[in-house]
């Protein structure tokens, strides 16, 4: 059994609660007013360093204000040129250069083949890939249609005109711009042999489309 | 000091006191802090708004030759372009069939007709906001000529301008004469629409040629 005696007298009591109360009292009252001078000072010093600030700001900004308008245009005209200019460029990145693709051609065409016809048809439109973002517009296109047909000489000539098709879609100066070639028409021609060396001949139409080509 | 022995006037004075403070303290807080405050707000963002310009036009002015050197080389390729390699605006049939004779001549090719395609065309693609400044102009162009003549031709073309497309090309055999072939050519070049760059590329083609 424990036994709790309280050995303080009850004025001690009240003299130590009265004291305690009192001197927090005025502690508070003093950690207050500090706190509000404080801050009421650091306001003031941040009120005049922006207000300072802001008019040494303003007084930087008129001493170059000349300079600042004049590159800032040369800057405007340059961004519209180089806009200009990347368009000028889309231009030459999707075009095709024929003059290179006609030596190829000819170049992979057999003694025992003659070309009768060659036709190109180049058109621009909208691109089926997505634009790059959502409230962009679509971005135009080339696309190149070739369109060859020719006749071939001799009894196996239907393997000579395979190997020109396959020919055509592995040669290097086609590459860059052939997505798709095909042979459309392969047929023995009906006066074949009537007229020559008793040699069979056939004619041929061969289709190489381009891949979309962008002007970005 | 104990409330309950102060007396009922004294109490009326505290109450007043009190209701006096409060309403200070909510008159000044609403009317004079709060929109010293906003305005405080309102310059601090000014200010750091005006201080980064000040930042930002520095770096400009700073880079002003990069700049300079930048529209400088822009412009050179435009007025180029506008000179050499783009139609004019104006008269494009005269400017494509001066260009396809001189061409032609070179490789020693006769053009038989040279005649536009539909006039200046916006790219369909385009029309949507406009925001491109070229369109499309093309001429077709009829002759007669060899199979290494024609190489010659297109060689000479397409190494002349590097904005020139040939868009259209039709090589067909005559039976009467083996090595001659009958060449029907669609060539393109880029014209420019934009109205604003018309007048500038105007201005700069007048520069050039004065």
């Amino acid at each position: 059994m424990s036994v709790r005696v309280n050995l303080l007298r009850p004025e001690e009591i009240k003299q130590q609660n009265s004291v305690n109360r009192e001197a927090m009292l005025r502690m508070a009252g003093m950690v207050g007013g500090a706190a509000l001078a404080a801050a009421v000072i650091f306001l003031f010093f941040q009120y005049r360093s922006v207000i300072g600030g802001f008019s040494r700001a303003q007084k930087d900004f008129a001493a170059i204000e000349t300079d600042y308008n004049r590159v800032n245009a040369m800057q405007e005209s340059s961004s519209l040129n180089l806009q200009y200019v990347t368009e000028l460029e889309s231009w030459t990145s999707s075009r095709i250069r024929w003059d290179e693709s006609l030596f190829a051609i000819q170049s992979l065409v057999p003694t025992n083949i003659q070309l009768t016809r060659m036709s190109l048809h180049g058109e621009i439109k909208a691109s089926s890939a997505a634009p790059p973002k959502d409230d962009e517009p679509v971005t135009p296109a080339r696309l190149f249609t070739l369109r060859l047909e020719g006749k071939a000489k001799g009894d196996l000539s239907d393997q000579d005109v395979i190997r020109f098709v396959g020919g055509i879609g592995l040669d290097e100066s086609l590459e860059s711009w052939l997505a798709k070639v095909n042979l459309v028409g392969l047929q023995l021609a009906p006066h074949a042999g009537a007229s020559g060396n008793g040699q069979s001949e056939r004619t041929f139409r061969l289709n190489a489309t381009s891949g979309e080509r962008l002007m970005r | 000091m104990n409330i309950q022995n102060l007396s009922k006037e004294h109490k009326q004075y505290f109450a007043l006191g009190g209701i006096v403070v409060i309403t200070s303290i909510f008159a000044v807080g609403n009317f004079v802090l709060m929109p010293m405050k906003a305005k405080w707000t309102n310059a601090r963002t000014e200010f750091e708004a005006l201080r980064s310009n000040v930042v930002q036009a520095r770096r400009m002015v700073k880079n002003e030759r990069n700049i300079q050197a930048k529209l400088a080389e822009s412009n050179n390729v435009l007025q180029r372009a506008a000179g050499e390699f783009l139609p004019d605006t104006y008269n494009p049939l005269s400017w494509a069939t001066q260009k396809m004779y001189t061409q032609s001549r070179i490789v020693g090719v006769e053009i038989a007709s040279v005649s536009e395609v539909g006039g200046p065309i916006l790219l369909q693609a385009q029309t949507k906001d406009g925001h491109r400044a070229f369109g499309s102009y093309s001429v077709r162009v009829i002759t007669e000529c060899s199979f290494e003549q024609l190489k010659a031709l297109v060689h000479a073309m397409e190494e002349s301008n590097p904005y020139l497309s040939i868009t259209g090309l039709t090589v067909d055999s005559r039976q009467n004469k083996p090595d001659e072939h009958s060449i029907n050519m669609v060539i393109e070049w880029p014209i420019c629409l934009n109205t604003i760059a018309i007048e500038k590329f105007a201005e700069k083609k007048e520069v050039n040629h004065g």
